[in-house]
């Protein structure tokens, strides 16, 4: 049905796909399995004429296409499913499906045709939605449904499906699974892009596996076990050694008890989750993007209310505190992303390094900033944390990733804080600045901190962590230790349990 | 019982809700597609002008329709004025807000300017006016206020706006524009050219607003320096207050029309009268603070769209 | 000086010159319109700064509007800079004033502290009258662009009614039935030649000390980073909400305080309504609150550069008015600068053109 030969992509500094094949035939549900930035949402971009690739082919049906935008390939069949969807919230279900290509006649949309139309389609693929609500008042459930339902009237026989069931609760995911069927039966063919070792072993036929770009394996379902597919999901690429102290864990700095917290599209995006992090020790929380990391930090650092549980930092009860009050506790944030939550991109870096800090009296007197130490201030944070830049009055902007880190990750240091909360802390750096900051962190715990390390790199969390807590959905569902394999560390991630 | 000044206030009520009625409808539609248009009052003041211009000049040559050749001619300078707007704001993604500023203070002196120049009188009389349909006689002080013919308009408007919005092709690209333009480009819609467009259409309303103003009521373009003759702003009001719905827009221009009325009607005492200046504004406030988690406007009002 | 971003005289005028450039444009496509319509730009022009220049009443009436100018584009910068549209200035300043000629009407007080509590009755109510917009925005989500445009008309209404009604009536002089005159105690201190009050003075301190105080303190250091980074200062304990309703307080005291010194301020006591053209306070655009943010947006929303900005704009105002040409003629033209203005890339694809790649 398609083929994809060769297929090569790279943004700069990484090489986002390298050599993959990849095929999917009529009828069949072909699951890809991968990490984070394994390329699986990449290489469907590309298909889906998203991104253009810089080498390779696509066979459709046997013949060559070229993919120069999506509407190349609605025109050749294809409907992709994204996560985030894109729905028109005051529009209803019916004007969202047949939104650009609606059934007209002499410019007034012929409502009879387009609901006929729509509703043989539902019917066709099973996917019950009431036609006449406003897209904003749908479930998520059911906004993924309009979302495929899209898809499936402009033609598409092929389907996409990016992560669908990372918004949807269990039976949700049920009922998806059902219509998936139905719609394979029918002649379509889908592509269930995951990380969930369970699911893709129930839904698929065949499954190809990605990691760091590459395909590692391509097998048919009936073959696979959990084993295999940990394994093959997660492998070392780099494997970097540290100067750790003995591990001697003091206090309890962090508590976390049974916390559960709500996104914007999930009610439980953090389902209950459980951890503590001690004194001299780096707590790794590993898991796909997605599963609750983001709630979990934000409720730590008082952005978002935590639904029901406890947070405790060193003793205090937390969750009615403000974000300022938590951070006088002693607090240190690096945020997940740099650019829009860590620095203000039109300041200067010393005006960065004092954000936050600004009323204390160290940098401040009576309400006029103490300008001298606060340069002196960026200065020695420049200087420490190796930042090269022409001076402290650059602006953020102009740095480039890793020194922009740099900076961050030395404002929040050089608070001496007990406790650092690093999330994807060396997301998009270079390898020099990568292995930088992740040494501060190994510092920081060997003086005497603790660091709970939020991150979807694997090599990281297996490097660094001395204790390693893997969310998935939003709970901690097993907990490993230094010189884990990565065969359990995989099983995990994909949401299987130990027995 | 006199009841002279209640149908005072209905009347010139009336009269006075026609034009906001109308320009609500375009600033409407315009700001469902994304279009925020500050320079609502300019594009009227314009509209005013061209009517006026084209009714005095072709006074004589077409009689009773002279007009009606002016209301044309203000839509079309509407349509103008707004798509040189529109064009600023898309293309050359001037912003919307000042990019509005600019259009109302460039069109008063502007227009000023044009009729010291080419008309060197205080304003500018017209040949014919538009004739009533009724005309209210039997008054106590012997005013005998006419109904426009565009007072049927008034109410058919928001009707054909609510049709082209909910029922037409392109009524639904200016909605899915206006609320989640990502959206609609994935779909295949061209945000820019939905937007613009929507821009010119609403402008063609506000253009007509305008010259209703100087062909059928004032009679003559007069220039206005207060911003009180041309009621651009209390139109803006309106599509505000009535929460971007054509019904409720209808409703409130009706009402802020009233307020306008109140002016004359409380001929004494003089000083309080400025106060029912201030109603249409008042409401607008209030209703954003007391139903503002209700009152929904374009998700993308005023934000620029930038292709990927 | 401190060279945070934006605030110190090199930053003014680094950010100036697209602006300056796309002043130029927005004055030649002028010209070009005067010339299309018959009238002679250059000799327009020349009129218009020879009489604002080389007059007693054209120099005094540039320093006078310089002082309201400066006032008003900070009433817009300020609150910008917290990422806030107060597009009030105008209502804000039309409050400051009645509240002003309130205070000395109905206030007796002795001379020196007179026209001082006036003026700060008059920064109160217009900080209490932006605040309105600032909270709405901030705590219910309404657009402060909306809400400082319709509070400008409440404003001209309230303050229109309380002229007419209350000054006027309560006190009328047998002669004079329309106007009020200040004594000189109860005005603000005048410079000897070009008669007019010490505001302009006044306001090239406040944009000088809103200069520091964006730059230096930690309060104008919370608004910068509201306005610039929200989002990452919100994570670090800056509460957005707070600090954007103090920037809006501020800038409605600023536009107030612009409103109290046209009223204080004219020659030898105030002519009322003169101020407010026959009795209705327009709440509209052609007024001062809309050149005030003219001249924020040629200073490229710089506090330093808005004292060059303002006498640039107070030389084309007063040359307007003691000519005798039409205001309506400096209303096209300004209208076509404020577009230019508002067209960064415009100016920045001329510079482009013209070779001067440094400056984008």
């Amino acid at each position: 049905m398609l083929r994809m030969t060769g297929i090569r992509k790279s943004f700069p500094g990484v090489l986002a796909v390298d050599g993959v094949d990849f095929s999917a035939e009529r009828g069949e549900v072909m699951g890809i399995l991968g990490e984070n930035g394994a390329g699986k949402s990449t290489l469907m971009n590309i298909l889906y004429g998203l991104y253009g690739m810089d080498g390779g082919s696509i066979e459709i049906e046997g013949k060559r296409v070229n993919m120069r935008n999506s509407g190349d390939a609605i025109a050749h069949g294809l409907g992709m499913v994204h996560q985030a969807f894109t729905l028109v919230p005051n529009l209803t279900v019916m004007e969202n499906i047949i939104l650009g290509s609606e059934p007209t006649r002499s410019g007034v949309i012929d409502r009879a045709e387009s609901r006929r139309q729509v509703e043989a389609l539902i019917k066709q693929v099973g996917l019950e939605v009431d036609l006449d609500e406003l897209a904003e008042d749908l479930p998520t459930g059911f906004k993924q449904r309009v979302e495929i339902l899209k898809a499936l009237f402009r033609g598409a026989k092929v389907l996409i499906l990016d992560e669908p069931t990372a918004v949807l609760t269990p039976l949700e995911t049920e009922e998806l699974f059902r219509s998936i069927r139905r719609l394979t039966k029918g002649g379509s063919t889908v592509i269930f892009i995951t990380h969930k070792l369970k699911e893709v072993i129930e839904i698929t036929n065949r499954i190809t596996i990605m990691r760091h770009g590459k395909v590692v394996a391509t097998l048919a379902t009936s073959d696979a076990t959990f084993d295999v597919l940990a394994n093959a999901m997660v492998g070392r690429q780099i494997e970097r050694k540290f100067a750790f102290k003995p591990y001697d864990p003091g206090e309890i700095l962090l508590d976390i008890t049974d916390v559960k917290a709500a996104s914007r599209h999930k009610l439980a995006a953090l389902n209950g989750c459980s951890l503590s992090v001690r004194t001299g020790e780096i707590v790794g929380v590993a898991g796909v993007e997605g599963n609750g990391q983001t709630e979990l930090v934000e409720s730590i650092m008082g952005l978002t209310k935590p639904t029901s549980g406890t947070i405790r930092l060193r003793g205090r009860l937390t969750n009615e505190l403000t974000t300022s009050e938590i951070l006088k506790l002693s607090v240190g944030h690096v945020p997940e992303d740099r650019a829009l939550n860590g620095l203000i991109l039109d300041f200067s870096i010393a005006e960065n390094v004092v954000l936050g800090a600004t009323k204390s009296a160290e940098f401040s007197h009576r309400g006029l900033m103490a300008q001298k130490r606060v340069r002196d201030f960026a200065r020695r944070i420049v200087e420490a944390f190796n930042v090269s830049t022409s001076g402290i009055e650059v602006k953020a902007r102009n740095l480039s990733g890793g020194n922009q880190q740099k900076v961050i990750v030395g404002r929040e240091l050089a608070g001496q804080p007990h406790l650092l909360i690093a999330h994807q802390p060396t997301r998009g750096l270079d390898v020099a600045s990568t292995e930088y900051i992740q040494s501060l962190l190994v510092e920081a715990r060997n003086s005497g901190r603790g660091v709970l390390l939020v991150s979807a790199d694997f090599d990281e969390i297996l490097d660094l962590s001395d204790r390693i807590m893997v969310l998935y959905e939003g709970r901690i569902i097993g907990e490993l230790k230094r010189g884990a394999g990565i065969g359990e560390l995989g099983k995990l991630l994909g949401g299987i349990a130990a027995a | 019982m006199d009841l002279t000044p209640v149908v005072l206030l209905v009347v010139f009520g009336l009269q006075w809700a026609i034009p906001i009625a109308i320009a609500a409808d375009g600033e409407l539609v315009t700001e469902k597609s994304g279009i925020l248009n500050i320079g609502i009052y300019g594009v009227m003041v314009f509209g005013g002008f061209a009517a006026a211009v084209v009714d005095y000049t072709m006074g004589h040559s077409l009689g009773w329709a002279s007009p009606y050749a002016g209301l044309a001619a203000g839509m079309a300078a509407g349509v103008g004025v707004n798509l040189l707007f529109a064009f600023l704001s898309t293309k050359i993604h001037v912003d919307q807000v000042i990019a509005g500023i600019g259009i109302n203070i460039f069109a008063v002196g502007m227009t000023y300017v044009l009729l010291q120049k080419f008309f060197v009188i205080d304003g500018t009389p017209i040949a014919n006016s538009i004739a009533p349909i009724f005309t209210v006689s039997g008054l106590a002080n012997g005013i005998a206020p006419k109904i426009s013919p565009l007072m049927v308009a008034m109410f058919v408007l928001p009707v054909l706006v609510y049709l082209f919005l909910g029922r037409t092709k392109f009524g639904l690209h200016i909605r899915a524009v206006g609320e989640n333009p990502k959206a609609a480009e994935a779909a295949g819609i061209d945000v820019v050219r939905t937007r613009i467009t929507a821009t010119a259409i609403g402008g063609a309303l506000l253009g007509l607003g305008g010259a209703y103003l100087t062909v059928d009521y004032f009679n003559s373009f007069i220039p206005d320096p207060t911003g009180t003759l041309f009621p651009g702003f209390i139109a803006l009001a309106a599509v505000i207050a009535g929460g971007w719905s054509p019904a409720y827009v209808l409703g409130m221009s009706i009402l802020f029309g009233g307020s306008v009325g109140l002016r004359f009607v409380l001929v004494e005492p003089g000083a309080l009268v400025y106060l029912t200046y201030m109603l249409p504004y008042l409401v607008t406030v209030a209703v954003l603070g007391v139903a503002s988690k209700r009152l929904r406007p374009p998700a993308a009002l005023a934000v620029p769209y930038k292709k990927e | 000086m401190s060279k945070a971003a934006g605030t110190g005289i090199n930053a003014a005028l680094r950010a100036a010159f697209p602006s300056i450039i796309a002043l130029l444009l927005g004055l030649a496509v002028a010209s070009l319109l005067m010339w299309i319509l018959g009238l002679n730009p250059l000799s327009v022009f020349s009129a218009l700064f020879s009489g604002a220049l080389t007059t007693q009443f054209g120099q005094s009436s540039v320093l006078t509007y310089m002082g309201s100018y400066i006032l008003l584009a900070l009433a817009f910068l300020v609150p910008g800079k917290a990422g806030i549209w107060n597009v009030g200035g105008q209502g804000q300043a039309i409050l400051g004033g009645i509240t002003a000629a309130l205070v000395i009407v109905f206030v007796p007080l002795p001379p020196l502290i007179w026209p001082l509590v006036a003026v700060l009755a008059a920064c109160i109510v217009g900080a209490l009258w932006s605040s309105v917009s600032g909270l709405l925005e901030a705590y219910r989500n309404a657009s402060a662009i909306v809400t400082t445009i319709m509070m400008n008309f409440v404003a001209a209404s309230v303050a229109s009614f309380l002229l007419l009604w209350v000054i006027v009536t309560k006190v009328k002089s047998a002669a004079q039935t329309n106007y009020v005159v200040f004594g000189p105690s109860a005005s603000l201190p005048t410079i000897p030649y070009f008669n007019t009050s010490i505001m302009f003075i006044v306001a090239i301190f406040i944009a000088v000390g809103m200069a520091l105080f964006l730059s230096r303190t930690t309060t104008g250091y919370a608004m910068r980073a509201t306005g610039l980074g929200s989002r990452p200062a919100e994570s670090k304990g800056i509460n957005p909400k707070t600090t954007k309703v103090i920037a809006m307080m501020i800038g409605g005291a600023l536009a107030g305080l612009a409103g109290a010194g046209d009223v204080m301020s004219v020659g030898h006591g105030c002519y009322l309504v003169a101020c407010y053209q026959d009795g209705f306070a327009g709440g509209w655009f052609g007024g001062e609150g809309f050149a005030g943010i003219a001249v924020a947006l040629v200073a490229a929303n710089n506090p330093i550069g808005s004292i060059f900005s303002a006498i640039f704009f107070a030389i084309l105002a007063s040359g307007t008015a003691s000519v005798g040409q039409d205001v309506y003629v400096v209303w096209a033209m300004q209208g076509i600068i404020i577009l230019f203005m508002a067209a960064p890339q415009l100016s920045r694809g001329i510079l482009r053109l013209g070779g001067k790649k440094k400056w984008t």
